[in-house]
């Protein structure tokens, strides 16, 4: 085999395997740091091995019971090893007196161990920026270092924070499980919601660390996960396919330059379309199941998007409507004021500009730029240009990053010319 | 594994909260009486009564209550439970925590193996019970403020700490102490238009914390301040002491 190739087999098996090694050792053991240092070893051990042996036919298996087998070591060393070698003995499963040394992992168990593993990362009791670190460190193998970068701290105060919910979940008795079937739907709920904050952050315009990006991968390999462990949950299919089709169009929403580009202004042709493919099969498939939640309606949306070949030719009318429906399940000013666009697409100004009217009076927007710039939008396509400059003002104020002020002020500059010129012009003359 | 619930009170209450907590609390105690998960429990006297101990130089100094950090604290339960998710039900379902605070925070893991193991109903039954004629009976809560002890200070506070509990076992003043795992183990629970909010950490947020309680019968408060002013903590940190609340006569259903 060559090297080359035992690097990809390697890299591949990183990818798809971390998770399931780290979690089949922590149910073991019951030891966090144990499990994730044995799964560290294991794959240095078939970074030497497989270059020289071949990739074993089950690479996760043979990972897995090399790091358990130093997990066996590890603990036998170790002075607390005593406590917990009789802990992993006791483990329902393995029956009495079942000897450490025999650690057969079957397949199925393996499964269920990563998604007990996603279940007490994502534990509501530990704070959520803590599930999201966990969540990245022990399912996803990436390291402290890269953690912290993608999220703006230092790599000292991520160790921190994973220390400490590591202690929590051990000092406070959180259940390493999957949760009993009452409290499933709001557990899983809170899953998705840690997993769509991940891709989310990566989602984040103006972010310039190429590992920002990262973050959306992992979310969605997570998310692919899940449709395999929890099938038949519609909510998880929706959500995987919402975050394909927002991720579809990653090579479209940002130009050359790093400026945001407005979906009105995207190069379709630069969608992944294959990736809408796959998503509006999940989402059909999802919806099949009869019952439709949040995660399925926002992909709804999204597809919408997708299927239409221009901006002008997007199905106005089912946006507003899904919107119409999210807003009556998860009540929420945001979704209220895509509602307004919404409108204001399908051809109703007076409608939308009356919907952000009510947004604006309610004040649960006080300090959120979209609202006045989606105000100015909507004055100046109703040619309320003095109205529309006062709202482009105040939302300038409010923009939390660069990205978004250009924007802003380019939106802002068009206002000078004449009315009714598409604002796509000047971008796709630039392109 | 077992937990300490303290019942905290967060800002006002309205007189309707009140008469919803007092109607609720004799359910609440019938469904952990049903699942066999309550051990023990007490609402305690108000926060006015309660007085902070300290000793520095050989010399008692005690502080009237309240205090900034404890006012809240209105009553406790320890609770045996499978694991952390059956303790954040069983708070969740404490009519305190629909208008209020339930703080859940675990026992600190016990140094002797057959401590942690063993049945401890038996240890805190004479909590639930009236406290015998000629004592009163205080809980104190002891307050690490969040200056480092030096090593050499934390192994005299857990060995004279030792000696104080057994002297206080053998004259029978002592009823039960236990050390609490730190404040970052700690689970606020709040319930809110039936929805249950966790929040991680203990529920007032500050540098000091709880690091353990006892609870003692003594014949009056002189002597709760003096048990409290004999414990090593006292020394270095200080110690709250807070008498129980007492019941209506007749009424002889407990917690709050």
């Amino acid at each position: 085999m060559t090297r080359s190739a035992s690097d990809t087999a390697l890299a591949a098996a990183f990818r798809d395997e971390w998770g399931r090694v780290v979690a089949a050792l922590i149910r073991r053991t019951g030891d966090w740091d144990l499990a994730e240092e044995c799964a560290q070893e294991a794959f240095a051990r078939a970074a030497q091995r497989w270059p020289r042996d071949g990739t074993p036919a089950r690479p996760g298996a043979w990972l897995t019971t090399v790091a358990a087998n130093g997990a066996v070591d590890r603990l036998r060393r170790a002075r607390r090893g005593a406590e917990l070698l009789e802990r992993a003995g006791r483990e329902p499963g393995a029956g009495a007196g079942a000897a450490i040394d025999d650690l057969v992992f079957g397949e199925e168990e393996i499964e269920d161990d990563r998604l007990r593993l996603i279940f007490t990362c994502c534990h509501p009791a530990l704070a959520l920026e803590a599930r999201v670190a966990l969540t990245l460190r022990t399912l996803t193998g990436l390291s402290t270092a890269d953690i912290a970068r993608a999220f703006l701290v230092s790599e000292q105060t991520m160790a921190k924070r994973l220390t400490r919910a590591k202690g929590k979940i051990a000092a406070a008795g959180i259940p390493y499980r999957v949760p009993p079937t009452a409290a499933l739907p709001e557990r899983t709920s809170g899953v998705l919601a840690v997993i769509y904050l991940l891709f989310n952050t990566g989602y984040t315009p103006g972010a310039s660390d190429p590992l920002r990006p990262l973050l959306c991968d992992e979310a969605i390999r997570l998310a692919r996960a899940l449709v395999q462990l929890m099938p038949g949950e519609s909510e998880v299919e929706g959500l995987l396919a919402l975050m394909l089709l927002q991720h579809s169009r990653r090579s479209a929403r940002v130009d050359g330059a790093g400026e945001l580009v407005s979906l009105e202004d995207q190069d379709r042709a630069q969608w992944r379309h294959e990736e809408i493919r796959e998503a509006t099969d999940l989402l059909e498939h999802s919806v099949r199941a009869g019952r439709v939640g949040p995660y399925q309606l926002q992909a709804a949306i999204a597809a919408c998007h997708a299927q239409a070949p221009h901006f002008d030719l997007t199905d106005w009318q089912t946006v507003a409507g899904l919107y119409g429906l999210l807003e009556a399940m998860t009540p929420s000013p945001v979704i209220g004021l895509n509602r307004a666009v919404a409108v204001a697409m399908a051809g109703d100004l007076d409608g939308a500009l009356a919907i952000v009217d009510d947004l604006a009076a309610s004040h649960a927007l006080d300090d959120y730029y979209l609202l006045e710039a989606t105000r100015a939008d909507l004055l100046r396509r109703a040619g309320r240009r003095g109205a529309a400059s006062a709202a482009y003002e105040r939302a300038l104020c409010l923009a939390p990053s660069a990205a978004e002020q250009r924007f802003l002020e380019r939106r802002m500059s068009e206002l000078s010319g004449p009315p009714g010129v598409p604002r796509g012009r000047r971008d796709e003359s630039s392109r | 594994m077992k937990y300490l619930m303290m019942v905290c009170s967060d800002g006002e209450a309205s007189a309707e909260s009140g008469e919803v907590i007092r109607r609720e609390i004799p359910n609440w105690l019938a469904e952990t009486e049903r699942r066999g998960v309550r051990l023990a429990g007490h609402p305690l006297d108000e926060p006015e009564s309660g007085v902070a101990v300290r000793v520095r130089d050989s010399e008692t100094l005690v502080t009237d209550g309240p205090f900034a950090e404890t006012k809240e604290l209105a009553g406790f339960d320890v609770i045996d439970c499978e694991n952390l998710d059956e303790a954040i039900d069983i708070a969740a379902k404490h009519p305190v925590a629909w208008f209020h605070a339930i703080e859940v925070r675990p026992f600190a893991p016990c140094g002797a193996v057959d401590a942690q193991a063993d049945d401890l109903s038996d240890v805190l039954a004479p909590v639930n019970s009236a406290a015998p004629a000629g004592t009163s009976r205080h809980m104190l809560l002891m307050h690490v403020d969040g200056i480092p002890a030096s090593d050499a200070e934390e192994a005299a506070i857990v060995r004279d700490g030792d000696s104080w509990h057994d002297e206080r076992k053998r004259t029978g003043e002592l009823i039960f102490a236990h050390a609490l795992a730190p404040p970052e183990a700690a689970t606020t629970v709040r319930v809110r238009d039936g929805e249950t909010l966790l929040s991680d950490g203990p529920f007032a947020e500050s540098k000091e914390f709880i690091a353990g309680f006892a609870i003692v019968d003594v014949p009056d408060r002189d002597a709760a301040i003096s048990a409290a002013a004999a414990h090593p903590l006292a020394s270095y940190h200080y110690i709250d002491v807070r008498p129980f609340a007492e019941y209506p006569s007749g009424d002889d259903t407990v917690g709050e």
